[in-house]
Order: structure tokens, then C-alpha cells, then sequence
């Protein structure tokens, strides 16, 4: 893929989860465009591009969620350090792999985001996962393929920095 | 030295991914004031104005839209004006002839809502008005259907409003026609509720529940929202709570008015339809 198209690719999910979030929010389906571009560097550039995007989408994120400064950005980090890690293990171009890898990503980042979040309140912790992650990671998984698809992305495993 | 530097560049992956999870937890553990000041910061110098950007685009494009139903409502109003202004003669002669003391009129700052979260979990907004237009912490935020939240953190030109669907976020509250004082609050899954009612209550689903003025933050009768069910609590039993649905729908809210002067709003009176003008107005400046 181009440096060009990437560069649209990252610019697009970037700015377009900041921009039309609300938009793209279907009744209870939350999208999370900024784990996306995560998984996405996460599997282009390994775990250090994971990391640093998870950083900085997670900050981004951070700056609208005014209880826990740095939770998305902790949760990110590890999700695209993780990734990044074991992208040898998962290499694929097809769009069933990739949308599982999305998916699984989105659980593992609200697993980590909703146990330190809801801390104080148990109960409501596996409701929150159960009817609003698991539906969300779906809908996130469908649109990362689909966005995936859209721009004709490729990852590749012989780079990493 | 040179050993060291070595050492991390051969661990730099490991070395990098520590220092942004360092970097993540210290964040966390920042108190809340540095907290709120740095995601302010970033948030009104890199992300709010390409939300600006989208929200204006989006109230250009329901213009048309939202001119056609003004033009409506205006005309509407226009006959319930009529009619007010005679009520308005009216109760000024009862006033007088009862020796009532005027109310002190209400005093409205509209705001637009600049941002709105990015995140299942952001329950607040962000306004386009600060200190400099008389927006200070705990000013009530409404809509003319009703409660919105109140204000928390106050910039100089952006405010921090928190939602009711927030955990933290507490009313006292009352049904509008009777007698009876509860705490409303988000509940689980950000719903809204009613806590603490004893067994013996005069609630019933479908009360209308507006604030009680008790809290010291809330004028009285702003409406929260309707008794949509009752419940036994869960961990005492020998109390009720009641499920709300709210007045004001707020993935639909994108300008809201701060209370700026008030003691008192009458739910009945239409009060709340006073701010409608100066929320119009907002966009028109550049």
C-alpha cells in the first residue's frame, strides 16, 4: 500500500472517530474507530507503532472522559503492544481473521477500561460487558473490515520498529 | 553509559511500551484539578475545533428543516403570547391586590454544545461559554423539556457540564403535585433513578418529577422525568426505587441554556419557553 493511502487511512480514522462519533453511534452500539487505527499499526509496524498509536488515540480519548485521565490510553497502549507482539502468530490478509483480531481487541480494552472504571460498582460491570461491549466489538469489528476492505488495506509482517 | 544506552536500544520495543504505561498510570493517579486540566487542555487545543467544524456544518444543513418548524412554532406562540399577556394583566392586578412582592426575573446564558464524548462512559458536555459570559461552577443546565446537569468546570470561554446520566450527579427531587422529597441519580447502565423511597409512598408510575429546590444547585420544578417503574431496592428490601424516563433526551440536545439567576421555574407556566429566542440566536454569530 501506498504512504499516501496509509496516510489517508490514518487521517481518515483519526479525525473521523473525533468528528462523526456521534454519528456512527447506532442506538447502544458505541464504535471505537480509534482501537481500529491501533490494531491496524499494531499489525503494520509491530509493537512499538502499536504502542505509540494506542498512546496517543488513548490520550485523544482521554481528554473527553473527565474521571480517569489515562485509562483509554493505558488500555490502548497494551492492546497495541500486545497485538503488536503476537502479529506473527495471527498473519492474514483475509477479513474473517482480521475482523477477529478487532473484535478480540475491543473485549481485552474494555475488559481492562470497565474493571478499572466500574471498580466501585461490581454489579454493573458484566452488564456493562455483556450488553454494551460485546455489542459494540461486533459493530467495531464489522466497520474495521469494512474499512479495511475500503481502502484496500494489506498488513504485512516484515516490518517492524 | 554506552553499555546502558546499548541495553535499550536492544530492549527498545519493552523500553517504549514501559515509559507510555508509566506514562498512562501517572496520568491515572494525577488529582482530579491536574487531571481535568490537562484532558481540558488537549481537548480545546487539538480536538474541539474540528468538532466546532462538524457541529456547524450539521446545523447548516437541518436549517431549512429547523426554519420550517420555527416558522410554525412561532406562530403558535405568537397566539399564546396574546393570551400570556393577558394572564401576565391579571395576576399583576391579583399581585397587587394580595400584596405579593414580583419575582425576580429569570436569567438565561444559551450555549451551544461544543462536544458531546467520545465514549460510552463521557457523561458530559462541553459548552462554548466561560467565565467571560457569567458561566461559574454549579449553575443548573437545562433545555425547555428539562434538567440537563449542571456545570462542573468552568475555562474562560468553554465550560464542563455534567450530565445526569453521570454517576456522580445527584438531585433532590419531588413529584410535581404532591408533597414528598427523594434523590434522583444515574443508576445502572446510566439510567435514571429515584433511591431511598419508603414502602409508604404517594409515587405512583407515570408522576411527573421535577427538582424540589432543596439541593441548593437546582431551582424548584425543572422536570427530570417520569416514574417509568417501581422497584424494591435491592440491598435493603425495605425501601423502593423507581426507574425515570428523563424529560430531555439528550443524543438530541446540541444547545442547552445555564441558569444563570433564578429561585424558582414553574413547570406549568412555560417558563423554561423563554430561553427559546436567545438559543436561535446562538449560531448567528460568527
Amino acid at each position: 500500500m501506498s504512504n499516501l493511502r496509509f496516510t489517508i487511512f490514518l487521517l481518515v480514522l483519526f479525525f473521523g472517530h473525533l468528528m462523526f462519533y456521534q454519528y456512527l453511534t447506532i442506538s447502544e452500539l458505541y464504535p471505537d474507530l480509534f482501537l481500529v487505527l491501533v490494531v491496524y499499526c499494531a499489525l503494520h509496524w509491530g509493537p512499538v507503532g502499536g504502542s505509540i498509536s494506542g498512546f496517543l488515540c488513548g490520550i485523544a480519548q482521554d481528554s473527553f472522559s473527565y474521571t480517569y485521565f489515562g485509562l483509554h490510553a493505558l488500555a490502548k497502549v497494551l492492546v497495541g503492544f500486545i497485538i503488536g507482539k503476537a502479529r506473527h502468530s495471527f498473519f492474514s490478509n483475509r477479513n474473517v481473521v482480521q475482523g477477529t483480531i478487532i473484535l478480540v481487541a475491543k473485549l481485552f480494552h474494555d475488559l481492562i477500561f470497565y474493571g478499572v472504571f466500574l471498580a466501585r460498582v461490581e454489579a454493573s460491570f458484566w452488564h456493562q460487558i455483556i450488553f454494551s461491549t460485546i455489542p459494540s466489538a461486533l459493530y467495531t469489528a464489522a466497520l474495521g473490515v469494512l474499512i479495511f476492505s475500503l481502502f484496500g488495506l494489506k498488513t504485512r509482517s516484515n516490518r517492524s520498529w | 553509559m554506552s553499555k546502558f544506552l546499548l541495553f535499550l536500544w536492544e530492549h527498545k520495543q519493552s523500553v517504549i511500551f514501559l515509559i507510555l504505561l508509566l506514562i498512562s498510570l501517572a496520568a491515572i493517579s494525577l488529582a482530579g484539578r491536574q487531571r481535568f486540566y490537562l484532558a481540558r487542555s488537549i481537548n480545546r487545543s487539538i480536538i474541539t475545533p474540528f468538532q466546532s467544524v462538524v457541529s456547524r456544518a450539521d446545523y447548516y444543513i437541518n436549517l431549512e428543516k429547523e426554519n420550517d418548524q420555527l416558522r410554525r412554532n412561532n406562530f403558535v406562540l405568537s397566539l399564546e403570547l396574546y393570551r400570556m399577556e393577558e394572564a401576565r394583566k391579571q395576576n399583576e392586578r391579583l399581585e397587587r391586590l394580595l400584596e405579593f412582592t414580583s419575582r425576580s426575573s429569570v436569567h438565561f446564558i444559551a450555549c451551544r454544545v461544543v462536544s458531546g464524548g467520545l465514549g460510552e462512559e463521557s457523561d458530559v458536555f462541553v459548552i462554548d461559554k466561560g467565565t467571560e459570559q457569567g458561566v461559574i461552577p454549579n449553575l443548573p443546565v437545562l433545555v425547555p423539556e428539562g434538567l440537563v446537569g449542571k456545570t462542573i468546570e468552568c475555562d474562560s470561554r468553554r465550560s464542563l457540564v455534567q450530565l445526569f446520566t453521570h454517576q456522580d450527579f445527584r438531585v433532590s427531587v419531588k413529584p410535581a403535585r404532591k408533597d414528598e422529597r427523594e434523590i434522583a441519580g444515574s443508576g445502572p447502565g446510566g439510567e435514571l433513578y429515584l433511591y431511598n423511597i419508603p414502602l409508604r409512598t404517594q409515587i405512583q408510575t407515570g408522576d411527573l418529577i421535577v427538582s424540589s429546590g432543596m439541593g441548593g444547585v437546582f431551582p424548584k420544578g425543572i422536570p427530570v422525568g417520569t416514574v417509568a417503574e417501581m422497584e424494591k431496592e435491592e440491598d435493603i428490601g425495605i425501601k423502593l426505587r423507581a426507574r425515570l424516563v428523563p424529560s430531555v433526551n439528550l443524543d438530541q440536545v446540541s444547545e442547552v441554556f445555564v441558569l444563570a439567576d433564578s429561585t424558582f421555574v414553574s413547570p406549568e407556566s412555560g417558563l423554561l419557553f423563554e430561553a427559546s429566542d436567545s438559543l436561535n440566536r446562538l449560531w448567528e454569530r460568527p
